[in-house]
């Protein structure tokens, strides 16, 4: 534990317990904040505690486990934070000897701290703050000489000026973007984080690490695109998948294929066709950006200005791509990453934007303001439909025509609110905090869940998506589940309890709030807390855990011999720790329910998604129940708790206060 | 013999059972389970088929527990 406001060090010594009861990750991160963060902590003040966790198999010679995150008390939902990213700062953290770095208080002046294999060092970084995310970066390469590549994790301008949108930047512009992480380092005045370490990373038993790693190797080399497939064929495979009302159970390890070759930007124009992705500030469809308009997105076209793929560390997939844009941007930036689906889609069919040249600016501002796309696109989103509703003049936008599609004045604003100047000063911390700003009517308008921007997938096409939006301790997040990641994960071949998916189930019956939903959507929940337990990647889980054997990675790692049955147990207390952490924090957690928009109220009139809805407060519930949580409050019950082991790990003041 | 089939979402399904299992006569090659499965000609050169995780020539001989995989797409963030 760094505290910044005296440049002490603290090593704290975690119990093998603890690793037992929340692996590491976000676990960690979890154990760390209920213990050591002080109740009613001011998200922004010197009691806040923000973590940069590794995951417990990271490094460990696992394939698709070279993710970390950040977490802290978020100051856009008041809960906890938390955000997730891949490249190579994951294992650097263990490298420097540690499972976690962890920083509270706040320092006067600029810092960043640096670790190699003699230890920690906080260092001056007054000639950094200003930089964007690559220029500080480059600055830091050259102002420290190490015996290794560095791994830097950097703000950018958004989180210095304390945006409650800015996330954190490391290998070029990869975003840990959720949550207002990147705001909790700016409060801090951290700049960065630095690490050059090369200490050992051990596991138990390393050649059965090997064999589940080469198995999982030998089946994604083998899944490629024919050559003949192009960008072309998405839309209608988009149309094919919602054909039927039927389920059908699919091999994941096969769309490996399809990220392998166009990374996550396929679902640009595939989620058009099948309704997953929203249009117009989620009140449109594919009637409102027709293929005429989405074909600009093509991710053909973004392969194009591709130079380069990349792969995260353990990742044998390598959905990561570098762009030349020097010609787009006129010179002012060589490079951008590879964009994002999310980005696309927030700032193309959500905006009803078809300028793909805009889209590779948006990105590579974004990367280097440090600004979450999710959060600032849809923030957007809500001032365009309020200016169309003559909420919004361009005296108070300052000029800006926000039309929908106006792509200059997209990209003005943008630049606007990563320097907080402007109407961007208004935008800069998202929907929630814009719409307070600009008046109570413009509130249905406003789409997040408990503050927190939702992803790029609508929940009108899957409603446990919605659940999760809704119920997660940090909502709004397309990552924690969804009825599709369930099939394809098929953890019915590991959980004995867990419901099988039925070729030819009636996938209507997933909008309502049924036993089958609730165990869904809780197995869901507690999967993705042992993956960000693992440091593991989305991909690999919906690749099918069939053949991304977490569970037996994590045998083999520790020496355990759990069953998939008990690390779903352990899944459960992890998720039910965030969640009393939230509780503790004085967060309502039925006030995390998403916007009614994207239940489907009103529902949509045209599009595949025309006249779908669900009852969301019912959704809630079930899930909440299965969870172990009160039905109607959400708060975990003193059983769950007691059944959970809490009263073994000092933390009684919870259950019994 | 059974094998295991993740079928595309166009095919018919009527010749499996829920787990996703068809009964196959011994020595049945890769291009009956495309015939029982109804998957219109125009479509199957834009598939991608794998038996055990290896692609392989429609008329492969297929042997009981054989796993057939279609590619599907799926939601990416």
């Amino acid at each position: 534990m760094v505290d910044l406001s005296d440049a002490t060090f603290d090593e704290i010594k975690i119990p093998d317990m603890i690793y037992e009861h929340f692996l590491s990750g976000v676990g960690l991160g979890a154990y760390i904040l209920y213990k050591y963060l002080p109740q009613g902590a001011d998200p922004l003040g010197p009691d806040n505690i923000l973590g940069f966790v590794s995951g417990l198999l990271t490094g460990t010679g696992s394939f698709m486990t070279g993710r970390w995150l950040a977490v802290c008390k978020s100051p856009l939902t008041g809960g906890f934070g938390d955000a997730n990213c891949g490249g190579t700062f994951s294992p650097a953290i263990k490298q420097s000897g540690y499972d976690g770095i962890f920083f509270k208080g706040q320092a006067q002046t600029p810092k960043m701290l640096f670790i190699d294999n003699t230890g920690p060092q906080l260092l001056d970084a007054a000639d950094l703050w200003g930089l964007d995310t690559v220029a500080t970066e480059a600055a830091i390469n050259q102002k420290i000489t190490a015996n290794k590549k560095l791994a830097i994790a950097t703000i950018g301008p958004a989180g210095e000026h304390q945006s409650l949108i800015a996330g954190i930047s490391n290998d070029g512009g990869r975003m840990a973007a959720r949550s207002g992480v990147g705001t909790v380092m700016g409060s801090k005045k951290l700049k960065a984080v630095v690490l050059a370490g090369s200490k050992m990373i051990r596991s138990q038993d390393s050649e059965a690490i090997k064999a589940i790693s080469q198995d999982y190797a030998k089946k994604v080399k083998a899944s490629n695109l024919p050559a003949i497939a192009t960008g072309a064929i998405l839309p209608i495979m988009g149309k094919s998948m919602v054909a039927t009302d039927k389920a059908i159970p699919i091999d994941g390890m096969l769309s490996t294929a399809i990220i392998k070759k166009w990374g996550t930007g396929f679902t640009n124009t595939m989620g058009m066709t099948m309704g997953d992705t929203p249009v117009k500030n989620w009140k449109g469809s594919v009637a409102d950006f027709p293929y005429r308009k989405y074909r600009h997105l093509n991710p053909d076209h973004i392969q194009k200005h591709e130079i380069k793929k990349y792969h995260c560390y353990s990742c044998v997939i390598g959905c990561g791509g570098v762009c030349d844009i020097s010609g787009i941007s006129k010179g002012r930036f060589l490079h951008t990453h590879k964009p994002e689906y999310e980005t696309v889609a927030a700032f193309g069919s959500l905006l009803l934007n078809q300028d793909r040249d805009s889209l590779f600016m948006i990105n590579e501002l974004l990367n280097r303001g440090g600004m979450d796309s999710i959060s600032a696109g849809n923030t957007i989103a809500f001032a365009m439909e309020c200016y169309e509703k003559g909420w919004l003049s361009q005296e108070v936008t300052g000029g800006l025509d926000l039309t929908w599609g106006n792509a200059p004045a997209i990209i003005t604003l943008v630049e606007q609110m990563i320097a907080g100047v402007g109407f961007g000063a208004i935008l800069q911390h998202g929907v929630k905090k814009a719409s307070e700003i600009l008046g109570i009517e413009s509130a249905p308008l406003a789409i997040h869940a408990g503050g927190q921007e939702p992803g790029m997938h609508d929940p009108r096409m899957d409603p446990i998506l919605g659940i999760h939006y809704s119920c997660d301790p940090t909502p709004g997040r397309h990552t924690i589940g969804a009825g599709s990641y369930y099939t394809y994960m098929r953890i019915w071949e590991d959980v004995t309890w867990a419901p099988k998916v039925k070729l030819g189930e009636d996938k209507n019956d997933e909008y309502e709030a049924t036993t089958q939903v609730g165990l869904k959507s809780m197995i869901n929940a507690c999967t993705k807390q042992i993956l960000d337990g693992s440091g593991g990647c989305f991909f690999a889980l919906v690749s099918g855990l069939n053949h991304f054997k977490i569970f037996d990675y994590l045998n083999a790692a520790t020496g355990w011999q759990k069953t998939p049955n008990e690390y779903m147990t352990i899944g459960l207390r992890m998720q039910t720790l965030r969640q009393a952490f939230n509780v503790r924090e004085g967060i309502n957690p039925r006030d995390f329910k998403m916007n009614e928009r994207l239940s489907g109220n009103p529902p949509l009139a045209a599009g595949p998604l025309k006249g779908k809805h669900f009852d969301i407060d019912e959704m809630m519930g079930i899930h909440y129940q299965f969870m172990g949580w009160d039905k109607k409050t959400g708060i975990p019950t003193k059983t769950a708790l007691e059944d959970l082991g809490f009263c073994d790990l000092e933390m009684e003041g919870f259950i019994h206060g | 013999m059974r094998v295991q089939v993740y079928p595309p979402p166009f095919a018919n399904l009527t010749d499996l059972d829920e787990d996703g299992m068809m009964v196959l006569s011994p020595g049945a090659r890769l291009s009956t389970v495309y015939r029982r499965l109804k998957i219109p000609l125009v479509l199957q050169p834009l598939l991608i088929c794998h038996v055990n995780y290896q692609r392989v020539k429609l008329s492969t001989q297929l042997k009981d527990g054989d796993i057939i995989s279609f590619m599907l797409p799926l939601a990416g963030g």
